[in-house]
Formats: structure tokens, sequence, C-alpha cells
């Protein structure tokens, strides 16, 4: 089961080092710079690793960009870490 | 002519696997399940269902697409393409947050299953160039790189006697400028800048019929500097360089906007209000087909639907797992055939077939056997080339259907069926294996 995640790096340099972590059919887009932040959106093959955590971030779904058919797991995924 | 040891004709299917019809070891092994292809896309996508009409597919699901050139739906074919992001936001629906000129008025009309929107000019005068007279989608903001080649797409539905519809983005930044084209679908499919910004060079214009009344109209261009879309207006014009209306009361209809990276429209990617994704379709098989693959010598066959046949890209792949060892029929950016031979992850053979192979469905088959290999295309006269090298000496283990393996894929291509054979195909058989 893949996993959507959005992340938010200080420096691209941070978002580099997750992005290596993409392998097989993992997707990365790029959404450039919000907020001074680098922003990116993962389709991650499976579950999202652990050391890509720290940099998630939460905008109200779907933020700036979705992948197709993931709206509503977002959305889900969205209201159990508010919850948190 | 000899039995095939695999054979793929897209017609079965379940949510991650594409079923082999046949499937048969050189020992006589019956495959079976285990010889049906992987699919992998973790995103929903859309195709051209058995009536002509768009309609989106769920993830995991291989595509089989009716398009035929000329938008009458035919056979079925698998459609593989690359990813892709939409950066056009409500494609989907181009009445849902687009705002509507004072001088247009405007109508529901399905656009082969696209939500389109029918535009009729109420007041003469205004024209794409004014608020008044243009449908407008505002805050893209679409990031455009510099260097960065973009395809701009949507559909055009005639839905009167008016035949020429445009297109007008305004981009901001070091790009900054109008960018605007028109498009006459009447028949002579003809096409004109109507807006030029010094930010883009290398504009390509498009017109592909897509069903009754129907037409994907497309605009390529690369970016000279960077910049952001974000408005993106839709109007009748007078003509394909004009910005400027028709009379009152002709009217055009405009469907499922679409910028993505790359030099090529792909299937509509439907997005609402954030942009969209759609993953690339991964289709391949590792393991047990080794036993269908020919080691040493064999024969690949495929009969493909190619629109543009200016692009590279890997149509089936045979290898190792990697690009270092394997069997390849590819078609190359020179619009020729090649079959490609990989040995200890350098190229032992590129053999191009001799002519460039025409738009739209092709049968091709490509022969390996040391000192004797061969193209054949639609029947024609197979050409060999009778190298000799040192071919790939592990196991190939993997069969992939239009992998990104040599060549990135930048196009849709539409697979009607495959096969392989473990031997090598006398020039006859070739010939006979690929008459259209």
């Amino acid at each position: 089961m893949a996993t959507f995640r959005k992340y938010a790096f200080p420096k691209q340099a941070d978002a580099d080092k997750v992005l290596a972590l993409c392998t097989g059919t993992t997707a990365a887009v790029a959404l450039g710079v919000l907020d001074g932040l680098v922003c990116y959106d993962i389709l991650w093959e499976g579950d999202a690793p652990e050391e890509a955590t720290q940099y998630e971030t939460w905008p109200e779904p779907c933020g700036v960009h979705s992948f197709l058919g993931w709206d509503e797991q977002y959305e889900e995924d969205y209201h159990q870490h508010k919850n948190l | 002519m000899p039995t095939p040891s695999l054979i793929l004709v897209p017609a079965r299917f379940k949510t991650g696997k594409l079923y082999t019809p046949y499937a048969t070891t050189s020992g006589g092994v019956v495959l079976g399940a285990s010889g049906d292809f992987n699919v992998t896309r973790a995103t929903t996508a859309t195709r051209v269902n058995a009536s002509g009409l768009i309609e989106v597919v769920a993830s995991g699901i291989p595509r089989l697409d009716y398009y035929t050139s000329g938008g009458t739906a035919g056979c079925p074919a698998l459609l593989v393409e690359p990813s892709g992001t939409n950066g056009i936001l409500n494609s989907e629906n181009t009445a849902t947050n687009w705002a509507l000129g004072l001088n247009l008025s405007s109508g529901y009309v399905d656009v082969i299953g696209v939500s389109g929107n029918n535009l009729t000019v109420a007041v003469s005068g205004s024209n794409i160039g004014t608020a008044a007279g243009r449908l407008t989608r505002a805050n893209n903001n679409f990031a455009l790189a510099s260097g960065s080649t973009y395809t701009i797409s949507f559909l055009i539905k005639k839905t009167g006697t008016h035949t020429i519809g445009g297109y007008y983005a305004l981009l901001t930044g070091a790009a900054s400028g109008n960018l605007g084209a028109g498009f006459d679908i009447s028949g002579s499919f003809s096409s004109g800048a109507i807006y030029n910004t010094a930010g883009t060079t290398n504009r390509i214009r498009r017109v592909e019929e897509w069903g009754t009344d129907v037409y994907r109209c497309s605009e390529t261009f690369t970016m000279t500097a960077s910049g952001t879309l974000g408005f993106l207006y839709f109007a009748p014009v007078s003509g394909v360089t004009s910005a400027f209306n028709p009379a009152v009361g002709l009217g055009i209809a405009f469907a499922a906007p679409q910028i993505e990276l790359g030099s090529l429209p792909t299937s509509f990617i439907p997005t609402t209000t954030a942009s969209a994704t759609r993953n690339a379709d991964n289709i391949s098989l590792s393991g047990v087909v080794s036993g269908c693959i020919g080691q040493t010598e064999g024969t690949i066959y495929a009969e493909v639907d190619i629109q543009f046949n200016n692009r590279n890209a890997d149509i089936i792949g045979l290898d190792s797992g990697s690009s270092a060892n394997g069997f390849y029929l590819t078609i190359r950016s020179s619009s020729v055939i090649e079959l490609r031979i990989r040995q200890n992850s350098t190229n032992a053979l590129i053999f191009q077939r001799t002519g460039a192979y025409p738009v739209g469905i092709n049968k091709i088959a490509v022969s390996y056997k040391n000192g004797d290999f061969a193209i054949s295309l639609n029947g024609t006269t197979t050409q060999v080339d009778t190298t000799t090298i040192t071919m790939p000496s592990v196991a190939i283990t993997r069969a992939s259907v239009v992998p990104s393996i040599n060549f990135t894929l930048d196009q849709s291509v539409r697979v009607r069926s495959a096969a392989l054979y473990t031997t090598r195909l006398t020039n006859t058989e070739l010939a006979a294996l690929t008459t259209l």
C-alpha cells in the first residue's frame, strides 16, 4: 500500500537526503518554495520512511497539489494527524 | 511459423495484473497465473473507453485505451505513459471556479466525458485580450523553469458553425508576458500564435481529432526564463493569429485544460482546486518469464500505436533486471526502429533499421542470434545485421512493456499486442508476422 505525505524542508540539501530514499515506483513532485520552505509531495511505494517524518507538513486537504485518487486518503490522514 | 513462447494481448486484467493469454517455457511448462504481468501505478488515471469517452481508471488497473487516430474508438490497446502533473486548476469542469466574461454566455456541454463550457459571444467587439471576452481561471500558479519544455493542451468541441478557439496564458516572473495561440478545427487544422512572450521559444502547435466534432489542441514551448503561469483564458477567436472575437452568437466549447512538463500532451489529468499528478505505468514480469525468453537467440514482436514518431522509447525490454544485460526493441528520435543489446553494462549492438516508421499503428519484430540480427517492420523486407558481438552471458529474467530503461518515456504509447519467440525467426517469417 502506497503512502502519500507532504514535506517542507528548510534547505534543498535536506530534501535531497529524503529524495535519495525514493526507490522503485515512489514518486516525488517538487512544489517549489512555499513560505520559505522547499516543498515536495511524495507518494511512497510503501510506508513513509521514519527519516522523513520530521519534515512532514499537514496543510488543509489537499494543499496545492495531490496525486490522482489520493484526496480522500490524505484528508483521512490529515484528520488523524490533527487528533494526535 | 514457430509457436510463440509468450503472447500478450491486452484484454483481461485485475488490480495489479495484466493477464497473459499464453506463456510457455521452452521446456513446455505452461506458466498460467505466474506468467501474468505485474502492473504498478499508485494513482488513478484516465483512458478513452469503448464508447470514445474519457473516464477514470482506478489505481493499479492497466489502462485498456480505445483511442485511435481520428478519434473513432477502435480496438483496445495497453496505454503506457510517463508520470505527469497538470498545473491547471479545476480542469475537470471549466464552469467551476472559472470566471465568465461579461460579453460571453455559457452552458454545460459534455466533451467526450469531460464537463465542458460552451462559450457564446453575446456582445460583439470584445476579445480574448480583455476580461469581458474570455473564460478565466485565475491563480493556477504553475511554476515554469527556464530551459524546461511544457505542453498546454485542451479539448475544443464544435457546437455550432464556428471553428476557431484560442487560449491565452498570463506569465509572471522573469518570463513575464502573454502567451497564446489560436486553433482552427475546421479540417485545415491551422494554428498560429496570438500572443508571444519573450520568455518562450520553440513553439509547436497541434490539432488532433478525438471524436465527433471534438479536437485536442496543444502547444509545446520551451522557457527561456523562469516564470509562473497565473491566469489562463479561453475564448472563441476570429482567426488563429487574432485576438478579436467573432460576430455575436457564434460559440465553441472548451474542456480538459492541462499544462504539463514535457514536449507532448499526455492523457487528461483531472484537477479540482489543486494541481494533480498521475504516476507512470509500470508493467513487467520477472523470474519465471525467463523460460519464455530466448537466452541466446530469440524474437521480440510488438504491435504498437505511436502518435509521435520522433521520440525515443523502449517498447519491449528483456533483461537481467537492470539495463546491464538485455535485448531491447526500441524506437528512436530519428524515427527508426532499433535492436539494442546490452552486455556487461555496455551497448554490444545498436542495430537500426534504415528508413523511418510511420505515425500510427506499426507491427515490429526484432530477432537476435549472434552474427544474425534482424528487424522487420510492417511486412517490408527484413533488414539484417551480421555483426558478431559478445552476447549477454547472464540469465535474462525480466520482460517489460514500454519501460523507461534505456530511454525515459516522454509520450503515450499504446501496445495492441506483443509476443516472444525463443528462436530467431527466418526473414520470411518475420515479414509474415509483421504484415499489416
